[in-house]
Protein backbone atom coordinates (compact mmCIF):
# COMPACT_ATOMS: atom_id res chain seq x y z
CA UNK A 1 0.00 0.00 0.00
CA UNK A 2 2.11 2.92 -1.44
CA UNK A 3 -0.35 5.25 -2.41
CA UNK A 4 -3.45 6.11 -0.38
CA UNK A 5 -6.22 8.06 -2.18
CA UNK A 6 -7.08 10.40 0.60
CA UNK A 7 -3.73 12.34 0.43
CA UNK A 8 -4.30 13.44 -3.55
CA UNK A 9 -7.86 14.40 -2.22
CA UNK A 10 -6.93 16.15 0.61
CA UNK A 11 -3.44 18.27 -1.08
CA UNK A 12 -6.23 19.08 -3.83
CA UNK A 13 -8.97 20.51 -2.21
CA UNK A 14 -6.06 22.20 0.67
CA UNK A 15 -4.82 23.54 -2.64
CA UNK A 16 -7.82 24.95 -4.09
CA UNK A 17 -9.42 25.80 -0.70
CA UNK A 18 -6.29 28.29 -0.34
CA UNK A 19 -6.73 29.84 -4.11
CA UNK A 20 -10.73 30.46 -3.52
CA UNK A 21 -9.62 31.50 -0.04
CA UNK A 22 -7.26 34.40 -0.72
CA UNK A 23 -9.21 35.21 -3.90
CA UNK A 24 -12.51 35.81 -1.26
CA UNK A 25 -9.90 37.70 0.77
CA UNK A 26 -8.44 39.93 -1.79
CA UNK A 27 -12.57 40.88 -3.30
CA UNK A 28 -13.89 41.70 0.23
CA UNK A 29 -15.46 44.82 -0.65
CA UNK A 30 -16.08 43.70 -4.38
CA UNK A 31 -20.28 44.31 -3.79
CA UNK A 32 -20.34 44.16 -7.46
CA UNK A 33 -19.06 40.84 -7.97
CA UNK A 34 -21.08 39.07 -4.99
CA UNK A 35 -24.21 40.96 -6.33
CA UNK A 36 -24.96 37.41 -8.13
CA UNK A 37 -24.20 35.57 -5.51
CA UNK A 38 -26.84 37.62 -3.54
CA UNK A 39 -24.29 39.15 -1.72
CA UNK A 40 -22.68 36.68 -0.06
CA UNK A 41 -18.54 36.33 -0.41
CA UNK A 42 -19.33 32.75 -1.14
CA UNK A 43 -15.67 32.63 -2.96
CA UNK A 44 -13.96 32.94 1.05
CA UNK A 45 -17.09 30.83 2.40
CA UNK A 46 -16.32 27.81 0.29
CA UNK A 47 -12.81 28.01 0.02
CA UNK A 48 -12.69 27.68 4.06
CA UNK A 49 -15.04 25.16 4.19
CA UNK A 50 -12.38 22.99 1.46
CA UNK A 51 -9.34 23.32 3.30
CA UNK A 52 -11.50 22.42 6.77
CA UNK A 53 -12.63 19.27 4.57
CA UNK A 54 -9.11 18.92 3.12
CA UNK A 55 -6.99 18.88 6.45
CA UNK A 56 -8.23 16.08 7.97
CA UNK A 57 -8.54 13.91 4.51
CA UNK A 58 -4.63 14.92 4.17
CA UNK A 59 -3.88 14.56 8.23
CA UNK A 60 -5.20 11.27 8.65
CA UNK A 61 -3.12 9.03 6.36
CA UNK A 62 -0.09 10.98 7.26
CA UNK A 63 -0.75 10.24 10.93
CA UNK A 64 -1.02 6.24 10.85
CA UNK A 65 1.41 5.83 8.18
CA UNK A 66 3.67 7.87 10.85
CA UNK A 67 2.44 5.26 13.65
CA UNK A 68 3.51 2.51 11.73
CA UNK A 69 6.80 3.63 11.05
CA UNK B 1 -9.87 -6.80 -6.97
CA UNK B 2 -7.60 -4.34 -5.05
CA UNK B 3 -9.24 -5.50 -1.57
CA UNK B 4 -6.90 -6.07 0.77
CA UNK B 5 -9.29 -9.08 2.21
CA UNK B 6 -12.41 -10.58 1.51
CA UNK B 7 -14.90 -8.32 4.02
CA UNK B 8 -12.84 -5.48 1.72
CA UNK B 9 -14.24 -6.64 -1.06
CA UNK B 10 -17.58 -7.52 0.06
CA UNK B 11 -17.84 -4.16 1.63
CA UNK B 12 -16.89 -2.24 -1.47
CA UNK B 13 -20.20 -2.19 -3.72
CA UNK B 14 -22.23 -2.00 -0.31
CA UNK B 15 -20.14 1.61 0.73
CA UNK B 16 -20.66 2.25 -2.65
CA UNK B 17 -24.74 2.39 -2.73
CA UNK B 18 -24.73 4.77 0.58
CA UNK B 19 -23.91 8.10 -1.87
CA UNK B 20 -25.56 6.02 -4.98
CA UNK B 21 -28.81 6.49 -2.46
CA UNK B 22 -28.89 9.93 -2.06
CA UNK B 23 -27.86 10.55 -6.09
CA UNK B 24 -31.48 11.46 -6.90
CA UNK B 25 -31.46 14.06 -4.33
CA UNK B 26 -28.45 15.48 -6.30
CA UNK B 27 -29.79 15.10 -9.72
CA UNK B 28 -34.02 16.08 -8.85
CA UNK B 29 -33.89 19.21 -6.39
CA UNK B 30 -31.47 21.64 -8.61
CA UNK B 31 -34.13 21.25 -11.13
CA UNK B 32 -37.02 21.48 -8.41
CA UNK B 33 -35.13 24.79 -7.62
CA UNK B 34 -34.84 26.32 -10.87
CA UNK B 35 -38.42 25.41 -11.47
CA UNK B 36 -39.22 27.60 -8.81
CA UNK B 37 -36.85 30.18 -9.90
CA UNK B 38 -38.37 30.62 -13.32
CA UNK B 39 -41.87 30.38 -12.13
CA UNK B 40 -41.18 34.48 -10.88
CA UNK B 41 -39.56 36.06 -13.64
CA UNK B 42 -37.96 39.06 -11.85
CA UNK B 43 -35.36 36.52 -10.52
CA UNK B 44 -34.14 36.66 -13.76
CA UNK B 45 -33.06 32.96 -14.43
CA UNK B 46 -33.32 31.44 -18.32
CA UNK B 47 -32.75 28.90 -19.27
CA UNK B 48 -30.31 28.45 -22.02
CA UNK B 49 -32.41 28.19 -25.05
CA UNK B 50 -31.90 25.13 -27.72
CA UNK B 51 -33.13 26.89 -30.83
CA UNK B 52 -36.10 28.31 -29.05
CA UNK B 53 -36.64 25.67 -26.49
CA UNK B 54 -36.33 25.10 -23.07
CA UNK B 55 -33.35 22.94 -22.67
CA UNK B 56 -33.83 20.98 -19.37
CA UNK B 57 -30.14 19.51 -19.45
CA UNK B 58 -28.67 23.02 -19.08
CA UNK B 59 -29.81 23.82 -15.50
CA UNK B 60 -27.01 23.08 -14.11
CA UNK B 61 -24.54 25.13 -15.95
CA UNK B 62 -27.24 27.67 -16.03
CA UNK B 63 -27.81 28.09 -12.52
CA UNK B 64 -23.91 27.93 -12.13
CA UNK B 65 -23.32 30.81 -14.63
CA UNK B 66 -26.30 32.87 -13.01
CA UNK B 67 -25.40 32.51 -9.30
CA UNK B 68 -21.44 31.75 -9.01
CA UNK B 69 -19.19 34.99 -9.12
CA UNK B 70 -15.32 34.57 -10.46
CA UNK B 71 -13.48 32.82 -8.46
CA UNK B 72 -16.28 29.52 -7.36
CA UNK B 73 -17.60 29.58 -10.73
CA UNK B 74 -14.18 28.13 -12.08
CA UNK B 75 -14.17 25.70 -9.18
CA UNK B 76 -17.61 24.42 -10.40
CA UNK B 77 -17.09 24.15 -13.62
CA UNK B 78 -13.71 22.42 -13.10
CA UNK B 79 -15.92 19.65 -11.18
CA UNK B 80 -18.55 19.67 -13.62
CA UNK B 81 -15.56 18.77 -16.63
CA UNK B 82 -13.94 16.36 -14.17
CA UNK B 83 -16.91 14.24 -13.26
CA UNK B 84 -17.60 13.80 -17.10
CA UNK B 85 -15.07 12.93 -18.35
CA UNK B 86 -13.97 10.51 -14.94
CA UNK B 87 -17.52 9.26 -15.86
CA UNK B 88 -16.26 8.54 -19.48
CA UNK B 89 -12.94 7.45 -19.13
CA UNK B 90 -14.03 4.89 -16.70
CA UNK B 91 -16.40 4.11 -19.00
CA UNK B 92 -14.38 3.49 -22.34
CA UNK B 93 -11.32 2.08 -19.90
CA UNK B 94 -14.13 -0.88 -19.17
CA UNK B 95 -14.75 -0.82 -22.34
CA UNK B 96 -11.43 -1.55 -23.90
CA UNK B 97 -10.55 -4.02 -21.21
CA UNK B 98 -13.64 -6.11 -21.69
CA UNK B 99 -13.72 -6.23 -25.20
CA UNK B 100 -10.14 -7.51 -25.51
CA UNK B 101 -9.80 -9.28 -22.43
CA UNK B 102 -12.92 -11.62 -22.61
CA UNK B 103 -14.21 -11.64 -26.24
CA UNK B 104 -11.02 -10.98 -28.53
CA UNK B 105 -8.09 -13.00 -26.70
CA UNK B 106 -11.03 -15.57 -25.30
CA UNK B 107 -12.48 -16.29 -28.50
CA UNK B 108 -11.34 -14.39 -31.59
CA UNK B 109 -7.84 -14.78 -31.40
CA UNK B 110 -6.30 -16.36 -28.24
CA UNK B 111 -2.32 -16.40 -27.82
CA UNK B 112 -1.04 -13.72 -29.44
CA UNK B 113 2.04 -11.17 -28.02
CA UNK B 114 1.33 -8.95 -25.95
CA UNK B 115 2.16 -6.22 -27.86
CA UNK B 116 -0.55 -7.50 -30.55
CA UNK B 117 -3.35 -7.20 -27.62
CA UNK B 118 -2.06 -3.97 -26.45
CA UNK B 119 -2.87 -2.86 -30.00
CA UNK B 120 -6.20 -4.06 -30.37
CA UNK B 121 -6.81 -2.57 -26.77
CA UNK B 122 -6.02 0.73 -28.38
CA UNK B 123 -7.97 0.85 -31.30
CA UNK B 124 -10.94 -0.26 -28.86
CA UNK B 125 -10.54 2.86 -26.82
CA UNK B 126 -10.48 4.90 -29.90
CA UNK B 127 -13.94 2.80 -31.19
CA UNK B 128 -15.32 3.38 -27.67
CA UNK B 129 -14.81 7.40 -27.79
CA UNK B 130 -16.58 7.18 -31.07
CA UNK B 131 -19.52 5.08 -30.03
CA UNK B 132 -19.85 7.56 -27.18
CA UNK B 133 -19.48 10.55 -29.17
CA UNK B 134 -22.26 9.11 -31.43
CA UNK B 135 -24.43 8.42 -28.31
CA UNK B 136 -24.49 11.88 -27.89
CA UNK B 137 -25.64 12.86 -30.86
CA UNK B 138 -28.42 10.34 -30.50
CA UNK B 139 -29.26 11.61 -26.79
CA UNK B 140 -29.24 15.02 -28.19
CA UNK B 141 -33.10 14.14 -29.40
CA UNK B 142 -33.96 13.71 -25.82
CA UNK B 143 -35.24 16.21 -23.92
CA UNK B 144 -33.22 15.27 -21.18
CA UNK B 145 -30.54 12.29 -20.74
CA UNK B 146 -32.76 10.77 -18.07
CA UNK B 147 -34.79 9.41 -20.64
CA UNK B 148 -32.33 8.23 -22.55
CA UNK B 149 -30.52 6.70 -19.24
CA UNK B 150 -33.68 4.28 -18.83
CA UNK B 151 -34.37 3.57 -21.94
CA UNK B 152 -30.54 2.16 -22.52
CA UNK B 153 -31.37 0.15 -19.38
CA UNK B 154 -34.85 -1.13 -19.86
CA UNK B 155 -33.27 -2.18 -23.32
CA UNK B 156 -30.08 -3.59 -22.07
CA UNK B 157 -29.63 -4.06 -18.39
CA UNK B 158 -33.29 -5.17 -17.43
CA UNK B 159 -32.80 -8.69 -19.52
CA UNK B 160 -29.62 -8.56 -18.30
CA UNK B 161 -30.48 -8.56 -15.08
CA UNK B 162 -33.07 -11.78 -15.45
CA UNK B 163 -30.11 -13.51 -17.06
CA UNK B 164 -27.81 -13.07 -14.31
CA UNK B 165 -29.94 -13.46 -11.39
CA UNK B 166 -30.72 -17.32 -13.10
CA UNK B 167 -27.22 -17.73 -13.86
CA UNK B 168 -25.95 -16.92 -10.35
CA UNK B 169 -28.66 -18.57 -8.54
CA UNK B 170 -30.05 -21.61 -10.74
CA UNK B 171 -27.27 -24.31 -11.25
CA UNK B 172 -29.73 -25.81 -13.82
CA UNK B 173 -29.28 -22.41 -16.23
CA UNK B 174 -28.46 -23.50 -20.01
CA UNK B 175 -25.79 -20.92 -21.79
CA UNK B 176 -27.52 -21.84 -25.00
CA UNK B 177 -31.13 -21.10 -22.73
CA UNK B 178 -29.21 -17.57 -21.13
CA UNK B 179 -28.41 -16.42 -24.87
CA UNK B 180 -31.62 -16.97 -26.35
CA UNK B 181 -33.45 -15.57 -22.96
CA UNK B 182 -31.19 -12.66 -23.31
CA UNK B 183 -31.43 -11.91 -26.97
CA UNK B 184 -35.17 -12.65 -26.56
CA UNK B 185 -35.59 -10.08 -23.90
CA UNK B 186 -33.96 -7.00 -25.91
CA UNK B 187 -35.71 -8.19 -28.78
CA UNK B 188 -38.88 -8.06 -26.60
CA UNK B 189 -38.12 -4.51 -25.20
CA UNK B 190 -37.47 -3.30 -28.55
CA UNK B 191 -40.88 -4.66 -30.00
CA UNK B 192 -42.77 -2.91 -26.86
CA UNK B 193 -41.15 0.37 -28.07
CA UNK B 194 -42.26 0.62 -31.42
CA UNK B 195 -45.61 -0.65 -30.13
CA UNK B 196 -46.06 2.49 -27.94
CA UNK B 197 -45.45 6.20 -28.23
CA UNK B 198 -44.58 8.27 -25.32
CA UNK B 199 -43.96 12.12 -26.71
CA UNK B 200 -43.48 11.50 -29.86
CA UNK B 201 -41.08 8.37 -29.54
CA UNK B 202 -41.23 5.00 -30.28
CA UNK B 203 -44.01 3.35 -32.30
CA UNK B 204 -42.77 2.78 -35.44
CA UNK B 205 -44.79 -0.50 -36.01
CA UNK B 206 -47.90 0.55 -34.35
CA UNK B 207 -49.80 2.39 -31.48
CA UNK B 208 -51.14 0.01 -29.00
CA UNK B 209 -50.73 2.36 -26.20
CA UNK B 210 -49.96 5.89 -25.20
CA UNK B 211 -47.76 6.57 -22.34
CA UNK B 212 -47.74 9.91 -20.61
CA UNK B 213 -43.98 10.38 -20.35
CA UNK B 214 -40.84 8.51 -21.78
CA UNK B 215 -39.77 8.07 -18.38
CA UNK B 216 -43.62 5.99 -18.18
CA UNK B 217 -42.59 3.87 -21.55
CA UNK B 218 -39.07 2.95 -20.02
CA UNK B 219 -40.38 1.33 -17.31
CA UNK B 220 -42.81 -0.60 -18.78
CA UNK B 221 -40.26 -1.62 -21.49
CA UNK B 222 -38.00 -2.72 -19.17
CA UNK B 223 -40.74 -4.75 -17.19
CA UNK B 224 -41.68 -7.00 -20.40
CA UNK B 225 -37.95 -7.09 -21.31
CA UNK B 226 -37.01 -9.05 -17.68
CA UNK B 227 -40.14 -10.92 -17.95
CA UNK B 228 -39.77 -12.68 -21.28
CA UNK B 229 -35.70 -12.90 -20.72
CA UNK B 230 -36.72 -14.53 -17.66
CA UNK B 231 -39.68 -16.87 -19.03
CA UNK B 232 -37.77 -17.92 -22.13
CA UNK B 233 -34.61 -18.63 -20.06
CA UNK B 234 -36.49 -20.81 -18.30
CA UNK B 235 -38.62 -22.64 -20.63
CA UNK B 236 -35.27 -23.43 -22.90
CA UNK B 237 -33.51 -24.27 -19.77
CA UNK B 238 -35.90 -27.18 -19.50
CA UNK B 239 -35.54 -28.04 -23.42
CA UNK B 240 -31.94 -27.81 -23.61
CA UNK B 241 -28.85 -29.70 -21.90
CA UNK B 242 -26.92 -28.80 -18.96
CA UNK B 243 -23.20 -29.30 -20.90
CA UNK B 244 -21.06 -28.07 -17.73
CA UNK B 245 -20.91 -30.21 -14.74
CA UNK B 246 -21.19 -28.83 -11.34
CA UNK B 247 -17.38 -28.73 -11.29
CA UNK B 248 -17.08 -26.29 -14.09
CA UNK B 249 -19.34 -23.79 -11.97
CA UNK B 250 -18.25 -23.54 -8.69
CA UNK B 251 -17.17 -20.12 -7.83
CA UNK B 252 -19.85 -19.03 -10.27
CA UNK B 253 -23.56 -20.38 -8.69
CA UNK B 254 -24.27 -19.54 -5.40
CA UNK B 255 -25.36 -23.05 -4.09
CA UNK B 256 -21.92 -24.40 -5.71
CA UNK B 257 -19.66 -21.44 -3.70
CA UNK B 258 -18.12 -22.76 -0.71
CA UNK B 259 -19.59 -19.68 1.60
CA UNK B 260 -17.01 -17.12 3.17
CA UNK B 261 -17.59 -16.31 6.46
CA UNK B 262 -16.69 -13.22 7.87
CA UNK B 263 -12.97 -12.88 9.67
CA UNK B 264 -12.71 -12.65 13.42
CA UNK B 265 -11.76 -9.07 14.54
CA UNK B 266 -13.94 -7.12 12.34
CA UNK B 267 -16.28 -4.21 14.13
CA UNK B 268 -19.62 -5.12 13.70
CA UNK B 269 -20.31 -2.23 12.25
CA UNK B 270 -17.70 -3.07 9.20
CA UNK B 271 -19.04 -6.62 9.01
CA UNK B 272 -21.01 -6.90 5.20
CA UNK B 273 -24.04 -8.68 6.28
CA UNK B 274 -25.01 -5.22 8.98
CA UNK B 275 -24.19 -2.71 6.47
CA UNK B 276 -26.44 -4.47 3.80
CA UNK B 277 -28.94 -4.85 6.42
CA UNK B 278 -28.88 -0.76 7.65
CA UNK B 279 -28.71 0.21 3.94
CA UNK B 280 -31.61 -2.11 2.68
CA UNK B 281 -33.58 0.02 5.50
CA UNK B 282 -32.24 3.24 4.64
CA UNK B 283 -33.42 2.90 0.79
CA UNK B 284 -36.71 1.00 1.64
CA UNK B 285 -37.34 4.24 3.82
CA UNK B 286 -36.30 6.38 1.57
CA UNK B 287 -38.69 4.97 -1.17
CA UNK B 288 -41.93 5.15 1.39
CA UNK B 289 -41.23 8.58 2.36
CA UNK B 290 -40.88 9.80 -1.86
CA UNK B 291 -43.25 7.40 -2.83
Amino acid sequence: MDMDIRIPIGLLFIILGIILTFFGLFTLNDTELYARALGRNINLWTGILMIIFGLPMLLVPLMSRRKKL
Amino acid sequence: MAANSMAGARRTPLIGALPKMFLPILVIVPGMIAMALMSSPDKGLVLIGNNGQTDYNMIIPTMLVHYYPTGLLGLGITALMASFMSGMAGNVTAFNTVFTYDIYQSYIRPGKSDDHYLKVGQFATIFGVAVSIAAAYVAANFNNIMDFLQLIFAFVNAPLFATFMLGMFWKKTTGNAAFWGLLSGTAAAALHYSLTIAEGKGGWLGQLTEYPSGMAQSFYTAMYAWTVCFVITVVLTFLTKQLKTDDDLRGLVYSLTPKTYDEPGVVWYEKPVVMAVIIGAISITLTIIFW
